[in-house]
């Protein structure tokens, strides 16, 4: 298949992979640990969405679903698709304790991805185009322009009634 | 396509961001915008023991260049106590 | 061709991180960054210990912007002594 076309295709499952899950994990919802609070309240003050924020702090400060998106497709790519995506999880799994992060969403978007990963395989979308394709999503999410996007995720996060209840 | 698009590989990447991590240090004046200038070279200092190959010290190197933030970290935000905690006590000795 | 992409995403977003005005704006560049050079690693070394050292530079590297983010909370507005 051509090349651009599976990076897009690969970043588009990896975006709503990763944005679903970390919505119904309730990260929205309240800052998981400290460092996220002040990133989630600066973006509110330079005219975003609180709960956007609070996501994209969580993104920072905690491996969550992004994390295990990148790096299930990196060990995929490099050991083979289903070991790879379980080893990864694992890895994950110690980083969250790590962190003193009490959540799950790491480990659960490493196992969505070797799913998806499995089922792309049969179309011509390799690992590799999943790695780039998650840093180019990553990069929509935080790298473009922060207000606009935290609106988005807020849209996003009061459509699953995951909105957040903090002033 | 482009003859300079097959300057962009591992190295070059990594001692790009480097030189950038630098020059943030020199420029920026206040110490925490140092500091996240220093975990940007961090990451490139690692893309550049990685891209040589050294695996073993790459992952030693990753392991240990966090806990260099967190020291530089502690000193940063026990010093601007000490010296809010001055300026407010010279303060309360202007009213006493 | 990939390494390609991800190079100019790298070096896009390490000029943003220096070109930022707000705090918390360079702490989400640098992590934006830090994914991209975390995918970098395992594109380049195909075995499975590039796959462990992506692992390891990217957890290790959220751990430090943890607390970098924590300590712009504590210190609001630093006092220099020179200038």
């Amino acid at each position: 298949m051509n090349e651009i076309i599976a990076i897009i295709i690969a970043a588009v499952l990896s975006w709503i992979n990763f944005v679903l899950i970390d919505t119904w994990m309730g990260l929205p919802e309240q800052p998981g640990v400290k460092g996220a609070e002040v990133i989630g309240r600066s973006v509110k003050r330079r005219g975003g969405d609180l709960a956007g924020g609070f996501f994209q702090g969580n993104i920072v400060c905690s491996p969550d679903a992004s994390a295990g998106t990148l790096l299930a497709s990196a060990a995929c790519y490099t050991i083979g698709t289903p070991e790879g995506g379980l080893i990864a999880a694992i890895l994950v799994y110690f980083g969250n304790r790590l962190c003193a992060d009490p959540g799950y969403a790491g480990t659960t978007g490493a196992l969505s991805i070797t799913c998806i990963i499995f089922a792309a395989s049969y179309i011509g979308i390799g690992p590799a185009d999943f790695i780039v394709g998650m840093v180019l999503a990553i990069v929509t999410i935080q790298g473009l322009y922060h207000p606009f996007s935290s609106r988005l995720l807020g849209k996003i996060a009061k459509k699953m009634g995951r909105h957040t209840k903090l002033p | 396509m482009y003859p300079f698009l097959d300057l962009i590989t591992l190295t070059t990447v990594s001692v790009g961001v480097l030189l950038i991590g630098t020059a943030g240090i020199i420029l920026l004046k206040k110490p925490m915008d140092k500091v996240i200038m220093f975990a940007l070279l961090q990451g490139g200092f690692i893309g550049l023991i990685v891209s040589a190959k050294y695996l073993d010290v790459a992952v030693a190197a990753a392991v240990f260049d966090p806990i260099s933030t967190i020291i530089m970290l502690i000193a940063i935000t026990k010093l601007d106590e000490i010296r809010k905690k001055k300026i407010k006590s010279q303060e309360d000795g202007f009213f006493a | 061709m990939l390494i390609q992409i991800l190079g100019i995403i790298v070096l896009l977003m390490a000029l943003r991180t220096l070109f930022a005005q707000d705090r918390s704006e360079r702490m989400l560049y640098l992590n934006a960054m830090s994914f991209g050079i975390a995918g970098l690693m395992a594109l380049y070394i195909q075995t499975p210990f590039g796959a462990i050292i992506a692992i390891t530079y990217f957890i290790a590297s959220t751990i430090s912007s943890n607390a970098i983010a924590y300590s712009i909370g504590r210190v609001k507005n630093e006092i220099i002594l020179d200038e």
